[in-house]
């Protein structure tokens, strides 16, 4: 190999393993995974989890201010709950309404409260007028 | 008005089919016969786009409720504005934008590569052909792609659902048509790039017209992703205005790599290198733009941006492999003709450093993309139903996006071919030497942050290179012309606007990094509850909650609140936050609403209120900073103006130039660089 080639194939490794180094540490920091309410509940307590179910009726409480609470059930099984903690801007599309889906991003702490960073409420596009 | 709109869809795709035909007969047969008649096909294709949009122009403007478009994107009382704008609020009519701009274009480009270079010219008209072809047929046959539907039972509705709130804003009016035009800007270079290599043309006969639809659509891509980010932040109310969803991610590859592309041209233009890469990099920009509008309208990702429409999946799968199968095998087939005649001398020469950007450029692309579509391939190798949320994009962006800024700053430095470093030391004491000093003020005032030290020191660095190759130009151009120092400032710019333009370009960029450097670093975030009368501090600020306001209109209940802002105890504005609330489709909007500054945005919304307004509850927010993203924004508009705007001498008078030389003209360009990543 002449030595041009050999440069080349030095820095392509070098600039590889680099790349591919802040991808590993960027996908450890950056993956969030997702769970059913029952899926989270049979886990335990982790960190930065996904999680989606429906909403119980009549369990939310503080819209209008910057910390709201609610309850959801599983979607298959109503009697697996997990209680929802959020602080910050409520989204406008978050509806006080029994059975409507919820995703939220965040951890399920020791105790089974679930910590959200992140809200969102499933609905229709705001882009798509509803079908 | 429907049936005549449908009609000229169909007859877009029909004449699309037929051109193509001819085109390709014309190929084998080499009957300039033939060659004609698919020019004028792509004649007849704009004219039947022209057609349509008309169409569905008037249909709106006369709110023509039978459509069912216009029944779904517009009412009575919206605004004559936001009617029009209506045309590309939804998924059909969007699409037919693309056709309008694509057919347009296309005519355009034909028109100009006859002229510049006619062997290349009946491959670019195929290929212009079969690409508006694929986006006529799927106005015609996609499911919910044709604006000429209309309304389902016959009855025409005395009035229609109304525009999204949300969208009627003026960033929504640019921010689409913008993307568009940089998404279809970019698919000439690409129908050009083939034709040339087809036709074994040399690479100097079709890369001037490769350089200036690059340019126009790198220039409205850029125009495209800030005005998305400027509505995103005032409309949205979260106080971020770039969240790393897909679908703007969509958006931000083809940039950076279509930035990457202008780079390459420079370098084969002066210097007959990188052609490899500037015909990779207009294909892999075309086909990101592909995948963006795929994207966008697939729902595969998940967004509050995307139109869903699945029907959409097989017919990109398809039109993608096709590109990507064709675009090989042409690369493949022209290897002779894709090797450069030169070679990098020196690792230190301004080629190596433009070589650098772009494969910086090109490896941050790359990591996006994996972002963007890990999800798929996780959830296909493993099963697991994983997202990677924004702390994936900055760890991975955010380093790369710094070596950017540094090759910014040192590319200008360094001489061409490596050769003559003498200045290399003197120039580099006199740009790094701003850089420490403000690392060291910045470090004296306690800023500890490794990231955001870097990103304003090299930003510093940046910006003084740029000032010294301005500075050094203007002074030799005030010696050699003898004029007055205005006078041979614009002759400086204006002789030579490719590499000034870029270099304001570069100044626009630096500055939006510093913007949102500060905005991500010195972010603070206020709750409060406020009775009337009482206030809140937010950083140096303080907002006094005077009342609020309950109104009723037509369409919505409206409850707006009234803060008065005071800086250092003096009072310096008002903010109204509002919140709405629409019954017919019970939607609710919190209205932000921003006092701002250079240094920064107070950034008001109001969650809540009781009993009529006695008390409010209310997040405020100092954005450091992000003035500077619109300000940055606005100088790299400028700056791609002044490098886009066309030759001083008229077309015929460059051609009659050309001709009596008996070559091209010659291009008057040094180094436009430009870009740097979000």
């Amino acid at each position: 190999m002449s030595s041009r080639a050999i440069k080349i194939l030095v820095g392509a490794v070098v600039i590889a393993v680099a790349v591919g180094a802040l991808v590993w540490v960027g996908v450890g920091r950056g993956s969030v995974y997702y769970y059913t309410v029952s899926e989270l509940l049979a886990k335990g307590p982790t960190q930065q989890a996904r999680v989606s179910g429906e909403l119980v009726g009549g369990s939310v409480e503080g819209l209008g201010t910057t910390t709201l609470k609610f309850v959801l059930h599983d979607r298959d099984r109503s009697d697996q709950t997990i209680s929802i903690v959020y602080n910050g801007v409520i989204p406008d599309s978050f509806k006080d309404q029994a059975d409507s889906e919820v995703v939220a991003d965040g951890d399920l702490v020791a105790g089974g409260s679930f910590i959200a960073t992140v809200l969102i409420p499933k609905c229709p596009s705001k882009y798509e007028a509803a079908k | 008005m429907n049936d005549l709109g449908y009609l000229c869809l169909i007859l877009t795709t029909i004449v699309c089919f037929v051109g193509l035909g001819l085109g390709l007969a014309a190929l084998s047969s080499r009957r300039r016969g033939l060659t004609r008649a698919a020019v004028a096909a792509v004649y007849a294709v704009a004219a039947l786009a022209v057609i349509a949009s008309i169409v569905l122009v008037v249909l709106l403007v006369t709110r023509d409720f039978s459509n069912h478009y216009v029944y779904t994107y517009t009412s009575q009382s919206l605004s004559l504005a936001y009617t029009v704008s209506a045309f590309w609020a939804g998924n059909a009519g969007s699409l037919l934008l693309w056709l309008l701009l694509m057919a347009v274009f296309s005519l355009v480009a034909v028109r100009q590569i006859r002229r510049e270079d006619p062997p290349s010219a009946p491959y670019a008209t195929v290929i212009l052909l079969a690409i508006t072809a694929f986006f006529s047929l799927l106005t015609v046959f996609g499911n919910d792609s044709n604006p000429f539907v209309r309304v389902p039972g016959g009855v025409v509705p005395a009035d229609g659902q109304g525009m999204n709130p949300m969208l009627q804003h003026p960033g929504m009016v640019i921010h689409p048509v913008a993307l568009y035009l940089g998404y279809v800007g970019l698919a000439i270079p690409f129908a050009l790039v083939m034709g040339g290599l087809l036709a074994r043309s040399p690479s100097t006969a079709w890369l001037p017209a490769v350089r200036r639809w690059a340019l126009v659509g790198w220039f409205f891509l850029a125009i495209g992703n800030l005005v998305g980010a400027w509505w995103a932040y005032v409309t949205l109310g979260w106080g971020g205005y770039w969240a790393w969803d897909p679908v703007e991610n969509a958006s931000l590859m083809p940039w950076l790599t279509a930035t990457a592309l202008v780079h390459s041209v420079v370098m084969q233009r002066r210097r007959q290198m990188f052609l490899v890469w500037t015909v990779i990099l207009v294909t892999v920009t075309f086909l990101l733009t592909i995948f963006g509008t795929f994207l966008t309208r697939s729902g595969i990702a998940t967004s509050v941006h995307a139109f869903a429409d699945n029907t959409f999946i097989p017919w990109f799968t398809f039109f993608l492999l096709l590109a990507v199968i064709f675009s090989a095998a042409v690369m493949v087939s022209r290897r002779p003709e894709l090797r450069s005649e030169k070679r990098l001398d020196d690792p230190l020469s301004r080629e190596s450093a433009f070589l650098y950007t772009n494969l910086v450029l090109v490896v941050i692309t790359f990591v996006v993309l994996w972002g963007v579509l890990f999800p798929t391939i996780a959830g296909g190798l493993r099963g697991a139903k994983v997202e990677l949320n924004p702390n994936f994009f900055t760890v991975v962006t955010v380093p790369l996006t710094l070596i950017l800024m540094f090759l910014a700053g040192l590319c200008p430095l360094l001489p061409w071919r490596g050769k003559n470093r003498s200045r290399l030391v003197k120039d580099a004491i006199w740009t790094a030497a701003p850089a420490v000093v403000v690392l060291v003020v910045l470090l004296a005032l306690g800023l500890r942050k490794p990231y955001t030290l870097l990103s304003f020191t090299l930003a510093t660095f940046a910006v003084a290179s740029i000032a010294l190759q301005y500075g050094r130009g203007w002074r030799n151009r005030h010696k050699a012309s003898g004029t007055g120092w205005l006078r041979a400032f614009g002759g400086m710019v204006w002789g030579n606007r490719s590499r000034y333009g870029g270099f304001l370009v570069h100044l626009g960029v630096i500055i939006v990094l510093v913007g949102i450097t500060g905005s991500y670093a010195f972010k603070q975030i206020v709750d409060g509850d406020l009775s009337k009368g009482s206030s809140l501090d937010v950083g140096r600020f303080e907002l006094t909650y005077d009342g609020l306001a309950l109104e009723q209109a037509v369409d919505k209940q409206m409850a707006r609140a009234t803060f008065t802002v005071s800086h250092d105890g003096r009072v310096v504005g008002q903010v109204y936050p509002v919140k709405e609330y629409y019954p017919a489709s019970d939607q609710t909007w919190t209205r932000v609403d921003l006092y701002s500054t250079l240094a920064g945005d107070v950034y008001v919304s109001l969650l809540g209120y009781t009993d009529a307004g006695s008390s409010v509850t209310i997040r405020a927010e100092i954005n450091p900073l992000v003035g500077w993203l619109w300000i940055g924004g606005g100088i790299l508009v400028v700056g791609g103006l002044i490098t886009l705007w066309p030759a001083r001498r008229s077309r015929a008078g460059q051609r009659k130039v050309a001709q009596a030389a008996g070559s091209k003209p010659v291009s008057t360009g040094a180094s436009a660089k430009a870009g740097a990543g979000e």
